[in-house]
């Protein structure tokens, strides 16, 4: 073998063990995971008057509930929240411990559990889909950043500097204030909302749509090629405002939180960005048209139908009050709904689907002939620009008023509710397809549960009717 | 000569190329959480985790549960008064039977979880057995020491899932099978108590297949006494329901006997006792007004 062969072998065993990685980090993994683990010890016991945390549990269909919490050196929390109304601080144990990455560990029962509690909440079987354990970050000028990866929710631990703070769960039970009424429609308010944003050179307006229960706004916009701004966000309200999340992206903002201004609208504002949440008497330009659907259950053969009572309950205690109903519609629904006479049971609208025809059925059960007598009143009906238009026909008979003289009778104590579906300017149907659900509540507004511990619920598509006329008025309906 | 050189040169590289320069290894740096210390650390490895090798986790930890269901950890005041139930209402009847059985054949961890453990189908979970080696206790910061029911509800767990590990471990006879055959089904939720019970099924749940048969006849059999279980029976309408109840039992109390040499009519009233005997422990005192 010549030489010059055994110069590149010498050559590459020379260099071959030459070390030239680069130490990214000049401590092991475990060192760094260790050092991770002790940091965020050490912050959360660092606040002598503990942290306030703000957890949105799933930003895509709940509002937020505030937390009040201060970790000891003995692995005790002590918490308080505003997530019902048992407040009291309870202590607990926590552990940061090591997972997918460093996480906090609320092991035992505390405030933050209600929140994964499947047997309560607006949802019965997932409770509002909490998480008790959280990724650690990063902490950031004394706040600690977490992750809950189920939902991918952010939760920011702030430091509190006084105690004296945690009562502020106190006037915020249940994730309410009195700044709600500046979105809650009462019976007094328009339920039609619009939220007008301004990205500082154009405006586009979004119908709003939001669910007490749930403290949750959902956005449509009826606008060709609107802006994407999401589909709607959770709030926690506080005694000034609303934090939302997710915060809403415009042009280049981030806007996160809602103020009441002067004209007693909600805001959010950053520099020329904007977002105003207005109650709007008439159907704003942005309500979308739904009627394709409200004609195709129709051509279906389904009535329109709202129940009032529950049918084993005939001592009057046991009527729905639906939520889902506005304010306005469950005081008209009261005047009618219980007499010395009779109660009213439930309410249909039946469109013929070949012919302009309809009829407006009340069943009541009478007390003076112990049966269930149905009344029927006759109208007309136009479908047209996003609305149902009904006009009254005359009086209607039934099986069991046969001649239509109870209809005759008792028109005067129903023209309320006549009023309301045949108004001129006409009804707003609006369905998200979801179902049925009853939110029962009794006089004192306890909810009522199944034999099962769930509301009663349908698979049923649900709607509603809001009239243009008297805006503070709309009924929910289930076809059936 | 120069090519000796050369390969000597090599050679020499190669063998010094590779020597060890790393540190040795030093003490290990991950930190290992220290075993629990508090009295009821103390009480359940005195009470389960020494005698029996039964260790008891009721602190949360999601890799120990479901992720896809929305649960929460027991309340710490909950644990202890649980623990005391199954001592009470599992350990000790068995133990009355056959001294080192549960020593020798039991789960190897019990797992504690607060709330409610919803299916989609609208039912509740009680509890889960996982292979003999877990079985999970769920909603018991429900648990209503002083109500009969509710320790029934939270001791039918233990006795229904106690009874899948004796199975594994001895399986009851093929023949179990045929005195029901045709009315197993995968939805036995739909199916009320009183229906079931007239097709010769103890509990809607019994009808999913046989193993949850048996392991129903058992739990129910040990929740109720001698009278109430007859009484359940006699209140049958259905002849043929009836027969095939008791058919049921019947080898279900020779399973016990031939396998464990068990008299499962004795097990059960130490249990149906003990029940009777925690909800009066617990009831609340009458408040006296002057």
């Amino acid at each position: 073998m010549k030489t010059r062969y055994y110069i590149p072998l010498i050559l590459i065993a020379a260099f071959a063990c030459q070390n030239r990685t680069t130490n990214l980090f000049t401590e092991t993994p475990t060192q760094r995971w260790e050092d991770k683990e002790t940091a965020l010890r050490e912050q959360l016991i660092a606040p002598a008057a503990g942290y306030k945390v703000l957890y949105f549990p799933n930003n895509q269909k709940y509002g937020g509930f505030l937390f009040y919490m201060k970790f000891n050196t003995d692995g005790t929390v002590q918490m308080t929240s505003n997530v019902d109304n048992e407040t009291a601080v309870l202590t607990s144990s926590y552990e940061v411990q090591f997972g997918s990455t460093v996480e906090l560990n609320f092991s035992s029962y505390n405030h933050i559990h209600k929140l994964s509690d499947s047997g309560s909440g607006p949802n019965i079987g997932t409770g509002y889909e909490g998480n008790s354990t959280f990724q650690y970050q990063r902490i950031q000028d004394g706040k600690i950043y977490f992750k809950e990866y189920r939902r991918n929710a952010d939760i920011v631990f702030e430091p509190v500097a006084d105690m004296a703070e945690w009562d502020t769960v106190k006037q915020l039970i249940g994730n309410t204030s009195p700044i709600e009424s500046y979105i809650r429609p009462d019976g007094t308010k328009s339920v039609f909302q619009i939220m007008t944003v301004n990205n500082g050179s154009t405006s586009e307006e979004y119908s709003v749509v939001y669910d007490p229960e749930r403290k949750y706004v959902r956005l449509e916009s009826n606008a060709e090629g609107g802006s994407d701004i999401g589909s709607g966000f959770g709030l926690a309200y506080d005694q000034t405002g609303a934090t939302i999340s997710p915060p809403l992206e415009i042009g280049g903002a981030a806007l996160s939180r809602f103020e009441p201004d002067a004209n007693g609208d909600l805001l959010a504002a950053s520099g020329n960005v904007s977002a105003r949440i207005t109650f709007y008497d008439g159907l704003p330009s942005s309500a979308l048209d739904k009627t394709a659907i409200l004609r195709e259950e129709i051509a279906s053969g389904r009535s329109l139908f709202t129940g009032v009572y529950y049918y084993s309950d005939l001592n009057g205690q046991g009527y729905y009050e639906n939520n889902f109903n506005s304010l306005g519609f469950n005081t008209l629904l009261r005047g009618v709904r219980s007499r010395r006479d009779y109660i009213l049971f439930n309410i249909s609208l039946t469109v013929n689907p070949s012919s302009n025809a309809a009829s407006l059925s009340f069943e009541r059960y009478d007390f003076s002939s112990n049966q269930f007598i149905t009344i029927v009143y006759l109208l007309t009906y136009e479908i047209k620009d996003k609305l149902l238009f009904l006009t009254f026909d005359g009086i209607g008979i039934s099986g069991s008023d046969p001649n239509g003289d109870q209809a005759k009778n008792l028109q005067a104590r129903f023209q309320p509710m006549l009023d309301f579906f045949t108004g001129p300017k006409g009804l707003y149907f609006y369905t998200s397809g979801q179902s049925y659900r009853f939110i029962v509540n009794r006089a004192d507004d306890t909810l009522v549960y199944d034999n099962n511990g769930r509301g009663a619920s349908y698979t049923n598509i649900a709607g509603t009717l809001t009239s243009i006329d008297q805006p503070t008025l709309r009924m929910y309906f289930l076809f059936g | 000569m120069k090519r000796d050189l050369l390969i000597s040169i090599f050679g020499g590289m190669l063998l010094l190329s590779c020597t060890n320069r790393e540190t040795a290894l030093t003490e290990s740096q991950i930190v290992t959480p220290p075993a629990g210390t508090t009295e009821l650390d103390t009480y359940i490895n005195s009470t389960f985790t020494a005698p029996y090798n039964i260790g008891v986790s009721y602190t949360f930890n999601e890799y120990e549960i479901d992720i896809g269901r929305t649960l929460y950890p027991p309340s710490i005041d909950k644990v202890r008064p649980a623990l005391e139930t199954i001592r009470r209402l599992w350990v000790e009847p068995y133990n009355a039977q056959v001294g080192d059985l549960i020593r020798r054949i039991s789960p190897r961890l019990l797992v504690l979880v607060g709330g409610y453990n919803y299916n989609p189908s609208g039912t509740i979970t009680l509890g889960v057995a996982e292979a003999g080696v877990k079985i999970t206790f769920f909603n018991v910061n429900q648990l209503d020491l002083s109500n009969s029911a509710s320790l029934v509800r939270f001791i039918q767990t233990i006795q229904h899932e106690y009874t899948h590990i004796l199975n594994q471990t001895k399986p009851f006879p093929a023949a179990y099978k045929q005195i029901t055959p045709s009315g197993y089904k995968s939805t036995w939720y739909n199916v009320r108590e009183a229906d079931a019970r007239e097709d010769g099924f103890i509990t809607p749940y019994s009808e999913l297949n046989e193993l949850e048969d048996f392991a129903e006849m058992v739990a129910t059999m040990l929740t109720n006494t001698k009278a109430d279980f007859d009484n359940i029976i006699n209140g049958i309408t259905s002849d043929a329901a009836k027969t095939a109840l008791r058919t049921k039992e019947n080898m279900v109390a020779d399973y016990f006997v031939v396998e464990y040499g068990i008299d499962i009519y004795e097990l059960q009233k130490a249990v149906t006792d003990a029940i009777a005997e925690i909800a009066s422990e617990n009831a609340p005192n009458p408040t006296l007004t002057p």
